[in-house]
């Protein structure tokens, strides 16, 4: 008890030195992917002193997402993201990821573009045989803020339900609206393709909606 | 903002009901109704029942690719003077017989005529990217029927003791629906062996290469859940494609694997190894033993390379 009491009462003298901006969100959608097991993808996601962390869970697919950034000035960002991703009993694949990204605004246009890459290990439950990969990463979206909503379409290959062993390209359309100063309900429509490099026919392997709440605050 | 939240809503409960509708792009089972190919078939010198089975193999032709790209040299020639004399069972094209989907070309059929003589009639295309190049999928199944009325892209065949399982990987995934129907198909299977035959390559990252950034299946889980499947099912072997470096072994357990196969045509690149020399394989199931060995074969030449893969298969009683 005298320890756990102690644990407390240091982490709370400890608040001040981790004092700034922090936001959490938290978003149910509904998700065909060709492998998923269902329907329904539960994530929640804590955003907060340069860090970030993201979970989703879809029947028996979890994905773990960690991130760090180093800003560079106002609009310029490195991002370093470390992620796992496991099917229960057949496997999975975690990847180490650098982008590099910039966020540029005009008048009420948002202009937000990455480049990075990954670098993936796989892993199959009836192989010891680790496989490797490396993979470009390309982001680019266009915002528009009027009023209390933002909308923005987007084209990436970092989304946080569609992240992939190989480079998939994820286009899809965001809106965010401001309840207050501080809560926004977020909505996210998405596909994902599977074929667009070698051959002329795009393939949808994925696609979905979500909605979700996030909170801002300031310690 | 009630009305907001309610459209949300809505979007998303409607979203729900459509993946579902979406996913029947299989109206049935595909692998239900198998082919048989074995037409009372009796060389001896190719196929004996239960104990030994030939069959060759070649992929990524690319016919007309020569006119296009440079380096490219499409090996067809020594492939024929090979089969001529022979009787094989069956042929098994791992998919991008022509470079850009103009599968109407008089040399597309001329080579599918001259090899069909050599392989009892047999000749099993795997449906491959460049297939669709300038037509659908739809139009590609009208072309492939004129050698069998039963064919299709995704599809079983038997030949004696063996199942030959056709996937539809050209567009890079296989599908929660086909893997799921495959599953199903290898639970009711009462053939001891079963092969499993697709395009592009399903596991990638073993040699350092093109196939690490780009070539491959896109999702791993499906890999994954493929290699699952056919683990339950007693399917050991899955024979690839699309790669054109090929010549890949992958052994996934001691009785499951993929081989890769390298490109029938050869290219000169920049970068030594990233493209095929040009190579086509003679396989032998010794059902006795439960192996397939895959011997490589020179396509400049006709002369084996010397190399030879060999995968352990499970065997259902």
């Amino acid at each position: 008890m005298k320890k756990s009491m102690a644990f407390l009462i240091a982490v709370l003298l400890s608040l001040p030195l981790f004092a700034g901006d922090f936001s959490f969100s938290l978003s149910a959608g509904g998700r065909y992917s060709t492998t998923a097991a269902g329907p329904l993808d539960i994530s929640l996601s804590l955003e907060g002193w340069n860090a970030s962390l993201y979970y989703r869970n879809n029947a028996d697919i979890n994905d773990l997402q960690l991130g760090y950034s180093i800003p560079m000035g106002k609009t310029m960002n490195n991002g370093f993201i470390a992620h796992w991703n496991s099917s229960s009993g057949e496997g999975g694949f975690a990847d180490l990821s650098y982008v590099f990204s910039q966020d540029l605004s005009f008048w009420r246009f948002l202009i937000h573009y990455g480049l990075g890459l990954q670098f993936g290990l796989s892993y199959s439950s009836l192989s010891g045989a680790l496989l490797y990969s490396l993979s470009p990463l390309v982001e680019l979206s266009l915002g528009f803020r009027l009023g209390p909503m933002v909308s923005t379409l987007y084209m990436t290959m970092m989304h946080p339900e569609e992240r992939s062993w190989k480079a998939l390209v994820t286009g899809g359309f965001l809106l965010e609206g401001f309840v207050s100063e501080r809560s926004s309900i977020f909505f996210d429509a998405y596909i994902k393709t599977a074929e667009y490099l070698v051959d002329p026919m795009i393939m949808v392997s994925g696609y979905g909606l979500r909605m979700g709440y996030r909170f801002r605050g300031t310690l | 903002m009630r009305r907001i939240i309610i459209v949300l809503f809505s979007m998303l409960l409607v979203s729900c009901q459509f993946a579902y509708d979406v996913a029947g792009y299989l109206d049935k089972n595909p692998f239900t109704d198998e082919v048989d190919i074995t037409k009372g078939y009796s060389d001896s010198s190719y196929y004996r029942p239960g104990e030994y089975l030939r069959f060759v193999m070649i992929s990524d032709v690319h016919i007309g690719r020569e006119g296009h790209d440079s380096g490219v040299v499409e090996k067809t020639d020594a492939f024929l003077s090979f089969l001529e004399g022979k009787n094989y069972p069956f042929l098994i094209c791992l998919g991008d017989l022509t470079d850009d989907g103009h599968y109407e070309d008089a040399a597309v059929g001329d080579f599918m005529n001259a090899c069909l003589p050599h392989v009892n009639s047999n000749f099993i295309y795997v449906l491959g990217n460049h297939d669709k190049h300038v037509h659908t999928q739809d139009s590609w199944v009208s072309f492939i029927k004129k050698l069998r009325t039963d064919e299709s892209r995704i599809l079983r065949y038997r030949f004696g003791e063996v199942s030959l399982y056709k996937l539809d990987n050209s567009s890079r995934i296989y599908g929660r629906e086909q893997l799921e129907y495959l599953r199903e198909a290898l639970s009711e299977d009462d053939n001891p062996f079963r092969i499993a035959l697709a395009h592009e390559n399903t596991t990638t990252g073993g040699v350092f290469d093109q196939s690490l950034f780009l070539f491959g299946t896109a999702d791993i889980a499906e890999r994954n859940r493929l290699y699952s499947i056919m683990d339950k099912g007693d399917a050991g072997i899955l024979l690839t494609g699309h790669h054109h470096r090929g010549n890949i072994a992958y052994h996934v357990t001691d009785t499951l694997g993929e081989f890769n196969a390298a490109a029938l045509h050869a290219r000169e690149t920049a970068i030594p190894g990233l493209e095929s020399k040009g190579f086509w394989y003679e396989c032998v199931l010794d059902m006795e033993r439960s192996t397939l060995s895959i011997k490589a074969y020179l396509a400049d030449s006709g002369a084996p390379t010397g190399e030879e893969w060999v995968f352990s298969l499970p065997r259902r009683e």
